[in-house]
């Protein structure tokens, strides 16, 4: 049977919990392989040796998260960045614009409801200055990506891994997987999404800013099928090295209103929400 | 824990979870994206935070959702109840009442009682069926939006989530008997966890177990009230404190100070601070608990009896909520405003008191953020909790046996269901 250990770092345990939502098939799952260590599921404090695979979730944020990556990678044979966190930096990446020393200050000092206290210190892994995906580390095998990533997914690649076959990712972009009507037209306004949109037209013509066009498929766009524009969350294609560059790039050529609105710091989270960690930006921004 | 020269040294409960600086990572960002963005704190229940910052912008833009938007919310919350409490009474909790099991944990117990998994893995099942269906996706879900939901459920979809109902309403008792069973057998071990006096904090609706919505309510350990108040109001009541060894802060009562203010949240705490709950059958299993156990309860384990209480009462209301005419209306949505304001949105998280609080400037952009999360509130006390034991322990544990100490430590830590149920694997205990 093959060996498998599922980590956590910097995430949220949804990632787990995505591999929990197979259900069935996770039972499926649990009696086919041996999971030997795992962030929610075995009570098992090493990391043992001799891993098959390894599915890490989460980015690194403190040197315990690092030195961590560092051992599964040397005691496993295959190394999946499991979810977007692992992948690109994910969410909490958002923070790497700002300085480390505003952060601690401001969360642990001066939130409104924080009245006393130091900044925590003692017997704690130091948070070092910027969030990493995995690959900034180490050398990673597969993604599977997604904020969580689709379980359904996550169990033809980790099945594909364990028969030895080389699995990959959707190549299309999420409008493709899309149901809204595109009637050709390009926005004029940019719109928030506390109105209403029309739910049957394609939300980016509409004006909301939509990722579909920047985003891997796979999803089958549950979000713009909400009538929510889609985040990002799977990241971009191999074809697109920044997601949110490109889709800016792409709306800037549609309208040319948007340039004069976009604002680095409220729209941030919106181009790159999961991916500011690995994105062109943010490598400008640490290099200057 | 460090014992020096047989003496106890030091107890620190380090959560060394990396700080994802959410507060910060908040501001900046448009008011309607924070249901979003702030649900990423916690995969296991994203949906508290969905809703407490949902309701937190719309009290700060002044907007308030049709009914029909607050049913599908509140059904979407009894999917994220279902899921939350069958995942932690099943994989997390279940394998340390089977004292002889070998492998105590999720996979131990399939192999040991395959039905019994298979029970719990379908009640899950059925609340990421309703988050899907609901909220659009079964972890993070994107539907609640300042003034309503953006998306009606349709009747088709509504006939396939009762479909099943009675099977998994009779699935929810068989977990209810075997939780319910194992606590009247097992006597002896619940009450080798020192109970713990603190004050109890909920919210309630006319004095009654509620999640969604309604004042907040303090109890002491006598049972009686000491005060009530409104969301906008927390600031007056609850501060917080930072700690030397630890990512997470201490939050205390203010009118009593650190650390005779300690108060705990989540199921026992509910429990504790309402009269009663409105399910027929959760409401017997409640008295039952009452009977048994008295009122207010101040065991540790107990969490887990409340907590199957409360997996029966989700699954009742989901039925309740789904067979309400409204919901499937299409009258869902109310158009928001993003002004200046400041918000309170607070919810009963599965795990306990969730607090979401944003300032916005005049375009609707957060300029401030201030999140008290469930978890946190209960740490002082499950620390204070680990130094009782560590004490009655100190024999045992001194004449060599870590190993038994550990795994009880971990039984404690657990039965609140912290966040950090996954960083509870990291007891140590030095002897010098
Ligand atoms: S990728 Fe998303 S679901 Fe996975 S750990 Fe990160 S925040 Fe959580
Ligand atoms: S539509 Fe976009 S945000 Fe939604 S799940 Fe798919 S990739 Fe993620």
């Amino acid at each position: 049977m093959k060996r498998i250990v599922t980590i956590g770092l910097a995430g949220d345990a949804g990632c787990h919990v995505a591999l929990v939502n197979l259900h069935k098939k996770f039972l499926k799952l649990l009696r086919s392989v041996k999971i030997l260590h795992s962030y929610i599921l075995v009570d098992e404090k090493e990391i043992p040796n001799e891993i098959d695979l390894a599915l890490i979730e989460g980015a690194v944020r403190t040197s315990h998260n690092e030195a961590v990556v560092k051992e599964v990678r040397e005691k496993s044979k295959c190394v999946i960045a499991f979810g977007s966190c692992a992948c690109f930096g994910g969410i909490a990446s958002l923070c790497n614009i700002l300085d480390l020393n505003d952060l601690l200050d401001y969360v642990y000092q001066h939130t409104d409801s924080t009245v006393e206290g130091v900044i925590p210190f003692e017997n704690l892994p130091k948070v070092q200055e910027k969030v990493r995906p995995i690959s900034d580390i180490v050398k990673v095998d597969y993604m599977i990506p997604g904020c969580p990533p689709i379980p359904e997914e996550i169990a033809t690649i980790v099945q594909a891994i364990l028969l030895g076959l080389k699995p990959e990712l959707p190549r299309k972009n999420v409008c493709d997987e899309c149901k809204k009507k595109r009637l050709g037209i390009t926005p004029k306004v940019i719109k928030r999404v506390t109105s209403k949109p029309d739910a049957k037209q394609c939300l980016l013509e509409q004006g909301y800013l939509c990722l579909g066009p920047a985003t891997r498929a796979g999803c089958k766009a549950p979000c713009p099928n909400y009538n929510m524009p889609c985040e990002g969350c799977r990241g971009p294609l191999e074809t697109v090295p920044d997601q949110g560059l490109a889709m800016l790039d792409a709306l800037s050529a549609l309208t040319e209103k948007f340039a004069h609105e976009y604002s680095p710091t409220v729209h941030l989270g919106t181009f790159h929400r999961y991916t500011f960690a690995s994105s062109f930006l943010a490598k400008m921004l640490r290099s200057r | 824990m460090e014992y020096k020269e047989g003496k106890l040294e030091n107890v620190q409960l380090n959560i060394i979870e990396p700080p994802r600086f959410f507060e910060k990572l908040l501001v900046d960002k448009p008011g309607e994206d924070a249901p979003r963005i702030s649900e990423r704190i916690c995969g296991v229940c994203p949906v508290a935070h969905h809703l407490a910052a949902v309701k937190a912008i719309e009290d700060a833009w002044n907007v308030k959702p049709p009914e029909p938007a607050v049913l599908l919310r509140k059904l979407l919350y009894a999917g994220q109840f279902i899921q939350s409490h069958a995942l932690h009474l099943s994989v997390f909790a279940l394998p340390d009442y089977f004292l002889r099991l070998q492998e105590k944990n999720l996979i131990g117990l399939y192999k040991r009682d395959p039905k019994l998994v298979k029970v719990a893995i379908a009640l899950q099942e059925y609340g990421a069926n309703l988050k899907e269906a609901i909220g659009g996706r079964a972890i993070h879900p994107v539907a609640a939006i300042p003034g309503g939901m953006s998306k009606p459920l349709t009747v088709a979809t509504k006939r396939r989530l009762l479909k099943n109902y009675e099977e998994i309403f009779k699935n929810t008792i068989k977990l209810a008997d075997i939780y319910f069973e194992i606590f009247s057998k097992r006597e002896t071990f619940v009450k080798g966890f020192p109970p713990t006096k603190t004050f109890y904090l909920a919210i309630t609706r006319n004095g009654n177990f509620e999640t969604y919505d309604g004042p907040v309510k303090v109890v002491n350990s006598n049972g009686e009230v000491e005060f009530e108040f409104q969301p906008e109001e927390y600031l007056s009541y609850i501060a917080e404190k930072t700690v030397k060894h630890s990512y997470v802060k201490y939050p205390f009562l203010k009118k009593f100070g650190y650390p005779n203010g300690l108060y705990r949240v989540g199921p026992l705490a509910r429990f504790n601070v309402a009269e009663t709950i409105s399910t027929p059958k959760a409401r017997e299993y409640w008295l039952k608990l009452q009977e048994t156990f008295g009122k207010p309860i101040h065991h540790p384990l107990i969490y887990n009896l409340a907590r199957v209480v409360e997996l029966i009462h989700a699954v009742e209301l989901s039925k309740e909520l789904l067979l309400n005419d409204k919901i499937t209306s299409g009258r869902i949505r109310r158009e928001a405003t993003p002004k200046e304001g400041s918000g309170v949105g607070i919810v009963e998280a599965p795990r306990g008191t969730l607090i979401h609080h944003y300032v916005t400037d005049k375009d609707g952009i957060i300029t401030r953020a201030n999140l008290i999360v469930a978890t946190c509130q209960n740490v002082p006390t499950i620390e204070y909790g680990i130094r009782v034991m560590a004490e009655e322990l100190k024999p045992a544990i001194l004449r060599g046996k870590t190993k038994e100490a550990q795994w009880k430590f971990e039984v404690l830590v657990r039965a609140y269901d912290p966040c950090i149920s996954c960083a509870t694997h990291l007891v140590e205990i030095r002897v010098k």
